[in-house]
């Protein structure tokens, strides 16, 4: 009777140590990966928005490609913080050394994109948006899909929470030059 | 063996190699977020020292004058090193800590650049006062070539300032106790030396290679035999210079710059000239009202008659027709482009005058405002007059003794206040209006000049062909090509330099480049002529050149034996650095977990005061100048296109005096700082930037093309009277060529000798006169007027000569600049018309003691 049990026991516990762990540990190092390619692109394209003061339609579908190359779907949320020139700077200044009066108004992925994909219409875009020296632009990238690892993790404990992703990226800073065409 | 061996054996096998991949990958992960990382604090650093570099030429006046701007440079240089210590989480003192590990910083400039990059250099010997020590100087001893050095204090701060004095140093007490033979036994002389050491008098000394400070010969003049050091060091300034050379036919090196500036100079045909100006389209300027020549006036002296306040109505032909596919400049009717006149409210000086006195005249005005809203204020009699004269607001029947006249000074203050703020903005537009014919006339005049000497092919002009270069920046073509792969070989390439008439299809240009088009007038350069093409891979071989050069010196110094070689740079990131003011920073060597990281950054400005980018150029209608109430706007906006009106026009500033306020008083503590510009930033085109474009410089489509005059003429004042002002490192203060057509001593040519070109070419003649003698002993003063045989009066100067003196007399003959005469003059044909008609000296007399004759042309 006990000698059924352990045999049992054994074959449950091979089959997770033989099948299950290598197949979880194997799906997050290939999370791992897709969290390494998703990082770099995210990096690259924020750095090369920022030097440049614009974002392009090129640029962003680049991003697109590259992080959907990784088989997961993502979302990807965009935001420009506007520097307001006009705040800090009319008001009589009783001091030389006024810091930190700036104002930013943001702009979000839809708006971003809506004037990426404007070619023709009230922008004219071109696929470029532009934006200023000052302004601050961040990226970040989440995955939207469970992730292999994610549902074999599920079996076992399951996480609750809206924030539940395993590849995230985030890139961001301050825009260094007026874009232009 | 049984199942259960096999499967433990399996995960055993399995396992570790699951753990090892894990930590691998995991490595990998890591390495790449430090090296996004690094990218992200490398460009922060460099836009840093970008910020450092915009803020200081903002308040400085002189910025753009290289002296300055190498201090400039050298602060933004520390600007850099500062951030990125403080970004990699070092002290900010970790300056050399962090040096050898950026190979280069590239600063590229409006006409050319500066490397930081590490460099060895000799160790001077320098006292504690931090002055370098060389022969002949205090406490230095010298036997053959060996120098021993031994500081004496002379003073009680140089004593203090030692760091580590000790008993070899002759302490201050003990040299005041010397009496004079002895002290000046302490210095060499240079009658005691021996010849060999007298050549090196004077010389800077160097510590010798391993030398301990305390050996006999410690210290050399020798170069070669000096310790080096490496350290850190801005290059000299590097001009984005070419030179052009045909047999004996003309040898000529260009300036070039950022936008359409150049500098020429070289000999053509044996006339040197020297000419800096504007390079614009072939005839694209015309005189409408003013001297119908003033376009051959030399570059000089059209600038004075155009300052000068005199009436000068200029046209600018930017209306393009498509004829046979290819875009042409249109020469049609007289109404077809823009008309600014410039003049009659007064000489250039005396608008400034006036912008000065309304100024002191505004700020009078407003501290009074703040005092009345403080409720203090005196109001004299000579106070009332000075703020009704020159407002028109009547100030002499106020009387404050009562509270309702402040409310009534109030009213009339503002009144006051807007009236001035009206007239500034008059006198401003005038001055305006004033550079930027200047700049169109100036820039017409030089490119003209060009067209004819260096774009066209005749007997005595030439088209310089790419295949004429023979150096870039100071280093031979041929070392260049050999060393470097070329982004375009000039050496067989037929093409012109010069040629800026390239105005191709648009139905053939890309998106991109209609955008671009849009951007700028049909007045500036065209990106796809073989002129602009020309000058960006001149530019780009030279930085290029140079960079490697730097690289390979950090190569020699790298300890380690990888070899770090330039990184190659996209044909994108060129185009920005060759059209702004950059700073490219490269990292190399750094640890960056699995690997040592590499890469370069590259910050462009966009807000600066040493070049003027037409796009940055920002326009407020005239009347709402500094009104707090109203906006400033880019030129393509659709709110400014939308509120012009058929007789509107606009001041314009360039995004620099927007983003930093001058620094306008440093002793005032309070108010330091000076926001001159009050009227706000517009949303669409300035906060925001993405909007849609008017394309004012649609000159295709007609009725567009009539409703943007106004615009376009706000363009073509501001981006002619910004460029116009600003300070130019290479200008060229006076725009001419001479030629030696007579030089008695030398043996060159002879009073007959001809000039090369002819007199309407000429603007000045010298001479230089040997003595001339008067029979009559009374006569100590002799008067000439001069013109020439065929009969043109020079200028209605008189010239004086002393007779009978050893010395010799230089005259410099102006050439009145309306004198068209095309044929060409000698000294033998010019007469020296005696003014006293009792004189015995001649005009042949005169000539006969001529021994040189310099001509001056345009």
């Amino acid at each position: 009777m006990s000698d059924t049990l352990i045999t049992i026991v054994a074959i449950l516990l091979a089959a997770v140590l033989m099948f299950i762990f290598p197949l979880l540990s194997v799906s997050e190092r290939s999370d791992d990966i897709s969290q390494l390619s998703v990082a770099s692109a995210t990096a690259e394209f924020v750095d090369n928005s920022r030097a440049t003061g614009k974002i392009t339609m090129d640029n962003y579908t680049k991003l697109i490609t590259t992080i959907n190359a990784t088989g997961n779907s993502y979302d990807v949320e965009m935001e420009i913080k506007v520097l307001d020139e006009n705040i800090g700077k009319k008001s009589a200044w009783t001091q030389g050394t006024v810091i930190g009066e700036n104002v930013y108004y943001s702009v979000y992925t839809s708006q971003i994109v809506e004037v990426l994909k404007d070619r023709d219409g009230i922008y004219k875009s071109n696929g470029v948006y532009k934006m200023k020296e000052g302004d601050i632009f961040s990226v970040s990238v989440k995955n939207t899909n469970k992730t292999l690892s994610q549902t074999i993790r599920g079996v076992f404990y399951s996480m609750s929470g809206s924030d539940v992703y395993s590849i995230m990226a985030q890139h961001s800073g301050i825009v260094t030059a007026n874009g232009s065409y | 063996m049984k199942l259960q061996g096999v499967s433990v054996i399996f995960a055993l096998i399995v396992l570790p190699l699951i753990l090892v991949l894990t930590y691998y990958i995991h490595l990998q992960v890591d390495t790449l977020q430090l090296q996004n990382e690094f990218d992200k604090k490398l460009l922060d650093s460099t836009y840093g020292a970008m910020s450092a570099f915009e803020i200081n030429t903002a308040n400085e006046d002189l910025s753009s004058v290289s002296d300055a701007l190498r201090t400039i440079i050298e602060a933004s240089n520390n600007v850099f090193f500062n951030t990125l210590a403080t970004n990699l989480g070092m002290s900010n003192a970790s300056k050399s800590y962090l040096e050898p590990y950026i190979p280069a910083l590239l600063y590229t400039l409006y006409d050319g650049y500066y490397i930081s990059t590490p460099t060895r250099t000799p160790q001077f010997l320098i006292d504690s006062d931090g002055n370098a020590v060389s022969v002949g100087d205090i406490g230095l001893d010298v036997s053959g070539s060996n120098y021993s050095y031994k500081e004496v204090h002379t003073s009680e701060e140089s004593e203090k300032n030692c760091t580590n004095c000790d008993a070899t140093h002759v302490k201050y007490a003990d040299y005041i106790a010397m009496d004079n033979a002895q002290k000046s036994d302490l210095q060499i002389k240079y009658d005691d030396l021996t010849d060999v050491e007298k050549e090196n008098y004077g010389q800077l000394v160097y510590i010798k290679k391993k030398a301990n400070k305390d050996d006999p010969d410690a210290y050399t003049t020798n170069i070669d035999d000096a310790e080096y050091e490496i350290n850190h060091v801005l290059k000299t300034y590097m001009p984005y210079s070419a030179r052009y050379k045909r047999d004996n036919k003309f040898d000529i090196v260009a300036i070039y710059t950022l936008d359409n500036y150049l500098s020429i100079e070289g000999t053509i045909n044996n006339i040197y000239y020297t000419k800096s100006g504007y390079f614009i389209p072939k005839n694209s300027v015309e005189i409408k009202t003013g001297p119908s020549n003033l376009m051959s006036y030399s570059q000089d002296d059209a600038k004075k008659y155009i300052e000068s306040g005199q009436n000068v109505e200029i046209f600018i032909r930017d209306k393009m027709d498509e004829n046979s596919g290819n875009i042409v400049r249109h020469s049609g009717a007289d109404d077809i482009g823009v008309k600014i006149l410039s003049g009659g409210h007064g000489s250039k000086a005396e608008l400034e005058e006036n912008i000065r006195v309304q100024n002191n005249r505004y700020s009078k005005v407003t501290s009074y405002l703040a005092q009345i809203n403080s409720g203090s204020i005196v109001l004299s009699e000579e106070l009332k007059s000075q703020l009704s004269n020159g407002t028109g607001v009547d100030f002499s029947d106020i009387n404050i003794s009562n509270h309702n006249a402040l409310n009534e000074i109030y009213t009339r203050l503002s009144n006051a206040e807007l009236q001035i703020q009206e007239n500034l903005n008059n006198t401003q537009y005038e001055l305006d209006k004033l550079s930027a014919v200047t700049y169109y006339v100036t820039a017409s005049i030089f490119s003209n000049w060009i067209y004819e000497n260096l774009a066209t092919a005749g007997s005595e002009t030439y088209e310089v062909l790419e295949k004429d270069l023979v150096e870039i920046s100071g280093q031979s073509y041929k070392l260049i090509k050999g060393k470097l792969e070329v982004s375009h070989d000039f050496e067989d390439s037929e093409n012109p330099v010069f040629d800026i008439e390239n105005i191709t299809n648009r139905e053939q240009l890309s998106e991109v480049e209609i955008e671009k088009m849009k951007e700028k007038s049909n007045m500036e350069i065209d990106v796809d002529s073989p002129f602009y093409s020309h000058k960006l891979n001149v530019i780009r071989d030279s930085i290029q050149y140079n960079l490697n050069l730097s690289m390979s010196t950090y190569n020699n110094m790298l300890i380690s034996n990888k070899d770090y070689a330039m990184p190659v740079m996209e044909n994108e990131e060129w185009e920005k650095i060759l059209n702004h003011v950059s700073i490219i920073a490269f990292m190399q060597g750094y640890d960056c977990g699995l690997k040592n990281y590499s890469n370069y950054k590259i910050v462009s400005s966009t807000n600066n005061e040493i070049t003027v980018l037409p796009r940055e150029v920002y326009y407020v209608k005239q009347s709402e100048f500094s009104n707090e109430k109203s906006d400033y706007h880019r030129i393509d906006c659709p709110k400014l296109r939308d509120m012009d009106t058929s007789d509107n026009t606009y001041l314009s500033f360039i995004s620099k005096e927007a983003k930093y306020d001058k620094l306008f008083d440093k002793t005032n503590a309070q108010i330091p700082y000076k926001y001159d510009h009050k009227n706000l930033a517009c949303y669409e085109c300035i906060n925001d930037g993405n909007y849609l474009k008017t394309d004012i410089f649609d000159t295709i489509d007609n009725s567009n093309y009539d409703t943007y005059k106004n615009l376009r003429k706000a363009y073509y004042i501001g981006v002619g009277k910004s460029r116009n002002n600003l300070y130019k490192m290479n200008a060229i203060t006076n725009s001419d060529g001479y030629e030696i057509i007579y030089d008695k001593e030398s043996h060159v040519g002879g009073i007959a000798n001809t000039s090369s070109r002819n007199i309407a070419d000429i603007k000045a003649i010298e001479i230089v006169l040997d003595t001339v003698k008067s029979l009559d002993s009374q006569e100590n003063v002799l008067n000439f007027q001069i013109r020439t045989t065929y009969g043109d009066e020079l200028n209605s100067n008189v010239y004086t000569i002393v007779p009978n003196v050893t010395t010799n007399t230089t005259l410099r003959i102006e050439v009145n600049p309306n004198i068209t005469r095309e044929s060409k003059i000698s000294a033998s044909q010019l007469i020296f018309n005696n003014t006293d008609p009792l004189s015995a000296v001649t005009s042949e007399n005169v000539k006969n003691s001529i021994k040189f004759v310099k001509v001056i042309y345009r």
